[in-house]
């Protein structure tokens, strides 16, 4: 019967049947309770930290750098190319402000598990990181100097290929690393502080995220800042660098002082899980996607007590707010479904909302460092598409094409500027 | 009905991810048994898929794929365990054989008991990926394609791979069943 010479249609039915017989077994009674008390302990990992959105990957796959490359590398050759209709090259000495209106200098992208910068045109790339290891999270200071990002470590798994990483700074032309703390486990994208002094990042001591404050010089170890019984993650900087903004343990929004002191909780609404927050570039209020009973909305939260305004809306989801770099629109994505999404501009107090043309994914749109345009991306199928938007929509639309894998990253949050920012 | 489960529990809504879970854990089980060919490994294997899916829901692109997700995140734990099994093998001891589990009705197949414990020895020698990818096409049925989803590894890939599982698998019994043929031959 099992016999080597058996023919292939006897050999498969052979191994239909014996794979179909031994199925019979039933999970044992008590794995679904297992599973489901674990479930309720564990925190979701944030969407911008799943490696799907900051790498190409194949889970099931070691880490050998970043497989199908070829797509990518044509998509950011288009991206680039299409920039340059619109985009001011930035080569001036001069430094922007740290917020505010920026010229777009050059673009920072991912390409063969290495970080890369051009000109807008796509002219003058520049490979600034090099190695076995792949980078990830590239983040460009305010003022456009310098880039922090991840380099991964050898030890993260299969599963979670961006588990563990070095946070490393080099200058913008790929110049002088600086090692800013080794092997960080669960690190959420740096975010520098305005002056250029500091970076800022949650990562997991054991299971539980904490919050770092780091010299970007590498002068001083980094310090752990706010409290450490509670679970703290995605942190970002005020505009003036004095205030730290971050999550707690997917219900709330606090903020601490630089240093740490003086924590106080921003909203008295019950939120769910909090989707992403960015601070109004004047500083006085924080825009917040959160889950509510009924779907994600947006809420503005004050700084002066001033209790949290929800912007609500029926039947629909609002996530990844955005302000514009003048703080004068603000951008959302919307949902009806959870999968397809429609890019919204409004006023800066949520109202007038404006419809954009055209469905996206859900990957935080951008605005450009001069606030002319917005790229969205819609990568749900095998094609991807970059949509650079007029958000007055005068401009026409520039649609650019690629083929893509699934789950690669064109545009990540929002608040980390993939387009440099120079001085206008 | 599925599809509306995933989106709410990708919402973060706990109550539809039990849901999901109760309906998919039994499968889930027998899969990771069928690759793991052990009983606390798949029972390891399935809880951790679950736990994981549950973590990383956000990451999830289209709720109409949760179910091929979901068997992407169960190799993983399985090849997860089988790595552990690797290191666990160099402390194991032989011991008394286990009760056998009431075997099914096998009215019906095209094998007997020792048919299947041969199959049994075979498929035992066989790595976890040529495991894994024989019960993706015979057991649940996979097409190249949809086997190459949950692989993560190009179709073109996932057809070499089954071509060398089943030769190793033909080989594996070709071998079983020259050992009683040797023995016949000592004894004589």
């Amino acid at each position: 019967m099992t016999s080597p010479n058996a023919s292939r249609d006897d050999f498969d039915r052979l191994m239909t049947q014996w794979m179909e017989a031994d199925a019979h077994a039933r999970e044992p009674e008590h794995l679904i309770d297992s599973v489901l008390e674990r479930t309720r302990a564990a925190r979701r990992i944030p969407r911008w930290l799943l490696p799907e959105r900051w790498i190409p990957v194949q889970l099931t796959m070691p880490l050998r750098g970043v497989p199908r490359l070829a797509p990518i590398l044509l998509l950011i050759a288009l991206l680039l190319a299409a920039i340059v209709a619109f985009v001011i090259v930035g080569s001036r000495p001069r430094l922007p402000d740290p917020f505010g209106l920026a010229a777009n200098g050059r673009v920072a992208f991912l390409s063969n598990g290495q970080i890369h910068a051009a000109n807008p045109d796509g002219s003058n790339p520049i490979q600034l990181t090099f190695g076995t290891r792949t980078a990830a999270m590239p983040v460009w200071s305010r003022d456009g100097t310098r880039i922090a990002y991840k380099l991964i470590s050898p030890a993260s798994t299969p599963e979670e290929p961006t588990l563990f990483g070095d946070l490393i700074v080099v200058n913008a032309d790929g110049s002088n690393p600086i090692p800013i703390e080794p092997e960080t486990k669960g690190m959420s994208p740096a975010v520098w502080s305005p002056d250029g002094r500091w970076l800022l990042y949650s990562r997991l001591e054991g299971t539980v995220d904490q919050i770092y404050v780091a010299a970007a010089d590498g002068s001083s170890p980094p310090t752990r800042v706010g409290n450490p019984a509670t679970v703290n993650w995605a942190p970002t900087f005020s505009p003036d660098g004095t205030k730290i903004a971050f999550f707690v343990q997917s219900s709330g929004i606090e903020v601490m002082n630089r240093d740490g002191s003086d924590i106080r909780r921003l909203n008295t609404s019950a939120f769910g899980e909090i989707d992403s927050a960015q601070w109004d570039p004047d500083g006085n209020r924080i825009v917040v996607s959160a889950a509510t009973s009924e779907a994600s909305d947006l809420w503005f939260v004050y700084l002066d007590g001033t209790p949290e305004r929800h912007l609500r809306t029926v039947g629909r989801a609002e996530v990844s707010p955005s302000w514009s770099p003048d703080g004068g629109r603000l951008l959302y994505l919307t949902s009806t479904t959870g999968t397809s999404f429609t890019l919204m501009v409004a006023d800066a107090e949520g109202t007038n909302e404006q419809v954009m043309p055209g469905q996206y994914s859900y990957v935080n749109p951008t605005w450009s460092p001069d606030g002319s345009r917005i790229a969205a991306v819609n990568d749900l199928g095998s094609v991807a598409r970059v949509t650079l938007l007029d958000p007055d929509g005068v401009a026409e639309a520039i649609v650019i094409e690629g083929a893509l894998p699934a789950g690669s990253l064109i545009a990540p949050r929002s608040d980390i500027p993939v387009w440099q920012r120079t001085a206008q | 009905m599925q599809r509306d489960l995933v989106e709410r529990a990708m919402a973060g809504d706990h109550d539809a991810f039990s849901e999901l879970a109760r309906v998919s854990i039994g499968r889930l089980y027998v899969v990771a048994r069928l690759i793991l060919r052990d009983d606390a490994r798949a029972e390891d294997a399935s809880q951790d898929a679950l736990v994981a899916a549950w973590r990383r829901l956000n990451g999830l692109r289209d709720p109409d794929r949760f179910e091929a997700w979901l068997h992407r995140l169960l190799v993983n734990a399985c090849y997860r365990e089988a790595r552990k099994g690797r290191r666990r093998r160099s402390f194991e001891v032989q011991v008394d054989a286990l009760p056998m589990p009431e075997a099914p009705d096998a009215s019906g197949m095209d094998f007997d008991l020792a048919d299947r414990d041969q199959l049994e020895r075979g498929f035992r020698r066989l790595d976890v990926d040529q495991r894994t990818v024989l019960v993706m096409h015979y057991y649940l049925g996979f097409s190249l394609d949809a086997a190459a989803e949950v692989l993560g590894v190009p179709p073109g890939t996932v057809r070499s791979r089954l071509h060398r599982a089943i030769n190793a698998m033909r080989a594996a019994l070709e071998a079983d069943a020259r050992v009683p043929a040797l023995n016949e031959g000592r004894s004589t």
